[in-house]
């Protein structure tokens, strides 16, 4: 059985969320002496849209919140499994290192920007700019992308399940991105692939990690630098 | 701080004539008879340090010594040089500016940097966390960071040269210093929030952030970042880019950056910022007017990497390079020391102390 904790997010100083974790935890019986799994369980009660919630997050088992997180949510988390019950701000998942991160509604602007590792799903739409200077992670977006979505990419995936708006891919300089259905413009940076045999293994991967059936692979395209 | 102000503004109109003034219209000694209430051992103590105030919370974080060293993430650093700069930090109160963090190191390790608010005593320096803006932060290494200093530049690994033999004779190029912006901001204003987010996430309650830019466009760039919130600048107008052999680059004269900065300052409204220089000088007295001038602190770089003994030392490396080749190739590289430096700062401050006093007893 995991530790669990239950934790209410202050607003004010929602970036403490980390200290607060590990004050929380040296209370907290550890349940892999009783035959416990070593697993940490946080649930953070009280985030509605308080910016910097979970940000530095490190080797906690699962984190959830109870409603929706704001700006820098979950930034810079590593080996975290973290899922929001809500929508999420700009910037989530912003320099992400490991783990999985998962938005159970959408994100605004700027989605995993500078992840360098890691998942990072998001199961409604997004914004602007999802993936920006992207530096290796991966991310998933199920519905549609807003405009610039991999913008100055330098590695990493970028799974689009719906529509794309314009630019897609501008000053991208390395990784992949795969769209399934249309970019309303395509930048020139970029040109389309074919879908080989990886591609699709790697996508089956990352639609099964993110509990999505992967049932329509071939209505993939992806795009990659030139050459 | 005292030396923020020309000494004695208000009963010297007799001495401010250009015959008495000493070496140069901003310092100008106390008169004798105005240190009748001072107290005795004014002239041999009294506060040597500076404060740099937090602009949002209004806390001042204590220096004590106006003196920095951004050696650390300037030059290539090993482990030698970050060592020498601890004991530096440690024995002189010098602040450090620590190396850029390495993705696969694990935060501070390599400086003990997590421990440093914890066990720091009021006469250590201070340890400065870099942040290099264009690249993935690392949140975890500025959870008990008392100051932390955005850097606006490109990573410094990216702007090494290729690897040699010898790393310690590596330097940095010029365009190390080119000014960037982070690469994911979606306008110029959003560089508030991510200030904002450094700010939260360090448990220090007077931790204070400040940004280092090179002497570019300086009145604009420092109003800028002004107005993103940060509680400091640092202008660099010389650098030290490498030490073995010693690397200098200049980029503005010093006293003409510190002017622009200062008409930012003031062209902002902000009552009380602190500015930082790093700038190279020849004489003992230049730190001394910076610091009549309005700046807070400033770097010895300059004058510690005049201290190099690169030339001997690179003579030594090239007959041992020769002879280590002439035997098949083994690495002949000598362990370098980086003892020089301590024993350097020690004495320049030494001496620049007792000059400081002497103008600074007022």
């Amino acid at each position: 059985m995991s530790r669990i904790v239950e934790l209410n997010v202050d607003p004010t100083c929602s970036g403490y969320l980390a200290h607060q974790v590990a004050q929380a935890l040296e209370n907290t019986p550890d349940a892999a002496g009783e035959g416990g799994d070593g697993g940490i369980y946080v649930i953070l009660l009280g985030a509605q849209s308080a910016d910097f919630v979970g940000v530095g997050l490190k080797d906690l088992h699962k984190v959830e919140t109870q409603g929706s997180v704001g700006s820098y949510g979950f930034a810079n988390t590593d080996n975290c499994e973290c899922v929001v019950q809500g929508n999420a701000g700009d910037y989530f998942g912003h320099s992400q290192v490991s783990g999985t991160l998962t938005v159970m509604g959408s994100a605004a602007h700027c989605l995993a920007a500078m992840a360098r590792g890691g998942l990072n799903v998001v199961l409604g739409d997004c914004a602007d700019r999802a993936g920006v200077s992207l530096r290796g992670a991966d991310v998933l977006v199920r519905g549609d992308a807003g405009a610039q979505a991999g913008y100055r990419m330098q590695s990493g995936t970028l799974v689009i399940g719906g529509n794309a708006g314009e630019n897609l891919g501008h000053q991208l300089r390395g990784g992949s991105i795969y769209i399934r259905g249309e970019a309303k413009s395509i930048s020139p940076d970029i040109e389309e692939a074919r879908l080989r045999e990886p591609d699709r293994l790697k996508l089956s991967l990352l639609l099964m990690k993110a509990g999505i059936k992967a049932s329509a692979l071939k209505e993939f395209r992806v795009y990659r630098t030139p050459g | 701080m005292s030396t923020k102000k020309p000494m004695n503004t208000t009963k010297q109109s007799d001495l401010t004539e250009p015959s008495h003034r000493v070496l140069d219209e901003r310092l100008v000694p106390k008169a004798l008879a105005e240190r009748l209430d001072s107290p005795p051992d004014q002239n041999n103590e009294g506060e040597s340090g500076c404060r740099l105030r937090s602009v949002t919370k209004g806390t001042k974080l204590y220096w004590p010594s106006p003196v920095f060293t951004r050696l650390a993430i300037d030059t290539p650093s090993d482990e030698a040089l970050c060592a020498s700069l601890e004991r530096m930090r440690r024995q002189c109160g010098i602040a450090v500016v620590q190396p850029e963090h390495r993705e696969d190191e694990e935060s501070t390790m390599r400086t003990g940097g997590m421990q440093q608010a914890m066990d720091r005593s009021l006469d250590d320096g201070i340890s400065i966390i870099p942040i290099l803006v264009d690249e993935p932060c690392i949140l975890r290494a500025l959870m008990h960071a008392e100051q932390m200093e955005l850097q606006f530049f490109r990573s410094r690994l990216l702007s090494k040269t290729p690897a040699k033999a010898n790393a310690s004779t590596d330097r940095f190029l010029a365009d190390a210093w080119i000014p960037t912006l982070p690469s994911d901001l979606m306008q110029v204003d959003d560089l508030a929030k991510r200030i904002e987010l450094f700010r939260s996430v360090s448990d220090q309650p007077s931790v204070v952030v400040g940004g280092c830019i090179a002497a570019g466009s300086i009145y604009h760039d420092v109003r800028y970042l002004i107005d993103s919130g940060l509680d400091y600048i640092c202008v660099l107008t010389d650098v030290v880019g490498g030490l073995m052999p010693a690397r200098h680059w200049h980029f503005q004269s010093t006293q003409h950056a510190i002017g622009e900065a200062n008409r930012a300052i003031a062209d902002s409204g902000i009552g009380d910022f602190s500015l930082l220089i790093s700038g190279a000088f020849d004489r003992l007295e230049q730190p001394l007017e910076w610091l009549a001038d309005g700046v807070c602190a400033f770097s010895i770089d300059h004058y510690l990497a005049q201290q190099s003994p690169s030339a001997s030392a690179s003579a030594t490396h090239g007959s041992a390079d020769a002879f280590g080749s002439f035997l098949g190739g083994y690495s002949s590289t000598p362990s370098q020391s980086y003892d020089w430096l301590l024993s350097s700062a020690q004495q320049w401050l030494t001496e620049w102390s007792g000059l400081r006093r002497f103008f600074n007893a007022s």
